[in-house]
């Protein structure tokens, strides 16, 4: 009896162990064809621009890498890097607050959110890029034109997330709250506000690119600094390799701004989704 | 306790006036049990809504403990159909909240939840999220939630209706076990009439819509009750009978 169910441990032993293989080299796979792919690109791009397309339009890796390598020992560079990385939080900070302050205000003021509803509807139908002239005109060429173009494009993306989030939080938990005797206070900041945090915080990660697009576009049509002149100065003199490195900046930029935000989502809201995973055992 | 003085409540609807509630008085008993048994969708939950202070009556008056009701009060808990736990609260927190939002300190709030866990059998969930427990067992955090905070009345909206047989047959033991211990006043609706006879001091029939008072029978049945058994009981069944009899007559007429 008890040889039979330590057989039947250990088999189970083994079949956990046997899943856990096939799960390791199932991701192994997944990384390793992900690199595998990533090399393909590169390869074909390098050897690709001596026989099939001219490198002159195209660039190349090694072109890329060479303007990065100069670009990286280039005092030039990171005064364009922090003052595009300035603009942008600025941007993104300022719109946020003002998004998810306001749209709070606005879930409890029912009477503000429907007057100015529509209005906040047509505003936010202006295609943005499309006022960065003037708002280049109103604040000039430096670095507030661009937070201000930045912080309308993620203002109202905060503003309706967390409008909505607020709204959609069951009216039947505010109920309970009431009945309990909380005040408008304890209900605002105690339940409204936490039951709308995973919409504010997936808004924050949704407005991110946006707070970039608003400066490198502000930056394209009149700077004196930012990656976005720099990426202009490249484009406009047919450095494509000089272009195609300023992409990959960006681009590895919002990647490590997109993982510190998964890391505060994960911190802020995903306690319960991670704490799912660890169930403790049924009793009952 | 409790006094509904001829309460109705009347709303508008496309131009007509429809009558969810019609004259219902009831007097209910400090540390009574009362259960509320009518056919579904008949203006049960209009009743609570009304003495718990979330809706006001067209006509008459709630008093608690001899005062007016004018609007929510501690002084009436509400259990609802739906847990209603917030999902960003682990149960220890769900428990602790109407303690929070008085400004009972941390250490005690969680005492006491801690406590009132223990006795609906959640020990060891306490940091449990409610998408982890299961329907049972948030329905248990949502009834001591509002004991927690000790209100005299305690009104209650079918709150077994979305359990399993089994399950809803544990929460009733269990909810007169907690009744015992606290003499807590409690108005119970249900449309099971088992559920009706098995927990209450007295049984109130209502009518179909216009929910009205149809009659008021007192259980014949000692305490502490077996609910797993007591449906053999002759006083059971005599009473059941005669119930039926007359709820049969209201379910057919109830077309929602």
């Amino acid at each position: 009896m008890t040889s039979q169910s330590q057989k039947s441990m250990d088999a189970a032993y083994a079949e956990a162990r046997l899943m856990a293989r096939r799960r390791l080299r199932y991701q192994a796979a997944v990384r390793i064809t992900q690199l595998g792919a990533v090399i393909g690109v590169l390869v074909f791009w390098q050897l690709g621009g001596t026989v099939l397309f001219d490198p002159f339009f195209f660039g190349s890796p090694k072109g890329v890498a060479a303007v990065l390598m100069h670009d990286l020992q280039d005092v030039q560079f990171y005064r364009d890097l922090s003052v595009t990385g300035i603009e942008m939080g600025l941007g993104y900070g300022l719109g946020a607050a003002l998004g998810i302050g306001l749209g709070a205000l606005f879930a409890r003021w029912r009477f503000a959110a429907d007057v100015f509803d529509p209005f906040f509807v047509a505003l936010n139908s202006i295609p943005r890029i499309a006022l960065a002239p003037l708002l280049i005109i109103w604040f000039g060429i430096d670095l507030s034109s661009k937070i201000v173009l930045s912080a309308t494009l993620v203002f109202f993306l905060m503003f309706f997330s967390t409008l909505s989030g607020i709204r959609a939080v069951d009216a039947a938990i505010v109920d309970v709250a009431r009945v309990m005797g909380a005040n408008a206070w304890q209900i605002f900041f105690k339940v409204q506000l936490p039951g709308a945090l995973a919409w504010i915080v997936s808004g924050l990660r949704l407005s991110l690119p946006f707070a970039l697009i608003g400066v490198i576009v502000g930056e394209f049509l009149a700077a004196s600094s930012g990656l976005g002149y720099r990426l202009n100065m490249y484009s406009t003199s047919y450095n494509t390799n000089g272009t195609f490195a300023m992409l990959i900046v960006m681009m590895i930029g919002m990647m490590a701004l997109n993982a510190l935000i998964s890391l505060a989502e994960a911190r802020a809201i995903g306690r319960h989704a991670v704490a799912s995973r660890s169930r403790p055992e049924q009793h009952t | 306790m409790l006094r509904i003085n001829d309460v109705s409540k009347r709303f508008v609807a496309r131009d007509t006036v429809v009558t969810a509630i019609e004259g219902v008085t009831l007097n209910v008993a400090a540390g009574e049990f009362v259960t509320l048994v009518g056919p579904s969708g008949c203006g049960k939950s209009t009743i609570l809504n009304i003495v718990s202070g979330l809706m006001p009556p067209t006509e008459g008056e709630i008093l608690v403990d001899g005062k007016a009701l004018r609007s929510v009060t501690r002084d009436v808990g509400y259990v609802t159909q739906q847990p209603n736990l917030m999902p960003w609260r682990t149960l220890i927190d769900n428990v602790g909240f109407p303690l929070e939002i008085s400004g009972v300190s941390r250490a005690e709030r969680h005492r006491r939840a801690r406590e009132l866990i223990g006795l609906v059998g959640l020990g060891g969930f306490e940091d449990a999220y409610p998408d982890e427990l299961s329907g049972g067992m948030r329905q248990r955090a949502n009834i001591i939630r509002t004991m927690i905070y000790e209100p005299k009345v305690i009104l209650m909206d079918e709150p077994f209706g979305p359990l399993d047989a089994q399950t809803r047959v544990v929460l009733q033991d269990l909810l007169l076990s907690l009744w015992a211990r606290t003499k807590i006043t409690i108005v119970f609706i249900t449309h099971d009439l088992h559920e009706a006879i098995g927990l209450g001091d007295r049984v109130v029939l209502l009518t179909a819509r216009p929910a009205r008072v149809a009659r008021i029978e007192q259980v014949p049945l000692s305490r502490p009750r077996n609910v797993f058994k007591m449906h053999d009981d002759a006083a059971f069944r005599q009473l059941y009978d005669v119930l039926w009899l007359e709820l049969e007559r209201q379910v057919k007429g109830c077309d929602d």
